[in-house]
């Protein structure tokens, strides 16, 4: 692994976003590494298909480098803006019956060779990456572990979940971000 | 060891410090200041001489106004090759994108269906290529345009209109659409395109071009 600007791994992802738009590449290595591990886990939890899941990762960082102009913070990690990125690429491949690739055309990226032992790597990033976080989120206190799954992984409004556990949808935000804040410190900042 | 992860990572990051996904993202590169000047003047200067060339040209005459005659340009026109093979593209790929009829549910492909690339056109423009099979051959008058839709992108990954009213015509293809049904064309895009657009291939009756005719295929180019 290259050793990496110290500061960059300080940033935040919407800090890494905005220097990625402006041709920071040492930003893109920190946010990738950041979010590999999870990327990979959700996509092999959803095709249990090793290769594909290489092939789909190469096609949702591209699609993550193309869009980050575009991203606009709306929580305090850019988890749930990857996964959808994630989410929309494996619904695209499925609908065509292949593995998308027009954000590596548009890039310009070169096909990379796929080896056996890459096959292992798929798998052991995917543990980190489902390990690490369910880990995490299983021990915020049961207030902000409920608010976190309802928000962030059940993508439900805060109308909603207010709605259920009968209080105002101020203190369902305010657990969600107590969540993301305690989840984003024990995975060495976000 | 490197591994696939880490050869990925290392061209990625290579692509991001080149700006490839700044080049990416814009349908047609910027033309320099100083270039964009001297059109300016070019065109300026010729529109003066060929406002003075009519103007003297019906005081001379004595023709009334309304019989001095006028160039009309028609709509810009989009080769159809077919069944010819389309020339080769003028520059990188920066997208393509299915065209699918209205109301096509995900993961169908119907008889009638598309492609549309789209190439940068060095140093100043931007080209498009659009195949189809399955469409029904032009008669009577009739034309096949080609019109872009502003679009956006949307945070879920889908894409939304946000202009309906205001449709962009790229081109009427010519020649028609034959016996084969199936269409091979190449146009150019004006530099006021959108970003992000919903490309639409419509049936135009009689010719005529005002507005979009009835939707024949379509789909979402983001740019």
């Amino acid at each position: 692994m290259m050793v990496l600007n110290a500061g960059r791994e300080r940033w935040s992802d919407r800090e890494l976003l905005s220097a990625i738009a402006e041709r920071d590449g040492d930003a893109f290595t920190v946010f990738y590494r950041r979010h590999l591990p999870g990327t990979v886990a959700y996509l092999l939890r959803e095709t249990r298909d090793r290769e594909a899941v290489a092939d789909l990762t190469a096609e949702v960082f591209a699609a993550i480098m193309l869009a980050a102009h575009r991203y606009r913070p709306e929580k305090d990690t850019a988890a749930p803006w990857v996964l959808g990125i994630a989410r929309n690429t494996l619904g695209a491949s499925r609908r065509r019956g292949r593995v998308e690739a027009r954000a590596r055309h548009r890039l310009g990226f070169e096909p990379l060779e796929l080896e056996d032992s890459d096959l292992e790597r798929t798998e052991q990033l995917a543990g980190e990456g489902s390990g690490r976080a369910s880990e995490l989120v299983e021990s915020l206190p049961g207030d902000e572990r409920h608010a976190v799954k309802a928000r962030i992984v059940d993508e439900r409004t805060y109308g909603e979940i207010a709605s259920e556990l009968h209080c105002s949808e101020l203190v369902i935000r305010k657990r969600v971000s107590r969540g993301l804040a305690r989840l984003r410190e024990g995975m060495g900042g976000a | 060891m490197i591994d696939y992860y880490d050869r990925l990572e290392s061209q990625l990051a290579h692509l991001t410090a080149r700006g490839a996904h700044g080049r990416a993202r814009t349908w047609r590169p910027t033309v320099p200041r100083v270039r964009l000047g001297l059109v300016a003047v070019v065109a300026a200067v010729l529109l003066v001489v060929a406002v003075g060339a009519v103007l003297l040209s019906a005081g001379t005459s004595h023709r009334p106004s309304h019989q001095v005659t006028t160039v009309r340009h028609g709509p810009p026109a989009v080769h159809n090759y077919y069944p010819g093979a389309l020339p080769p593209p003028s520059g990188p790929l920066v997208c393509n994108a299915d065209l699918e009829p209205p109301g096509t549910p995900p993961g169908i492909q119907r008889a009638r269906h598309g492609m549309v690339f789209a190439y940068d056109k060095p140093p100043t423009g931007s080209e498009f290529t659009i195949t189809a099979t399955g469409l029904k051959p032009t008669a009577g008058g009739d034309v096949y345009a080609v019109w872009a839709l502003p679009a956006v992108s949307l945070p879920s990954g889908g894409y939304q209109v946000i202009k309906p009213e205001s449709p962009q015509l790229l081109g009427v293809i010519r020649p028609g659409v034959g016996s084969s049904g199936k269409l091979a064309a190449q146009g150019v895009a004006p530099g006021n395109i959108p970003p992000v657009l919903e490309l639409v291939l419509t049936l135009q009756p009689h010719g005529s071009v005002e507005r979009p005719g009835g939707i024949v295929l379509s789909g979402f180019a983001p740019l």
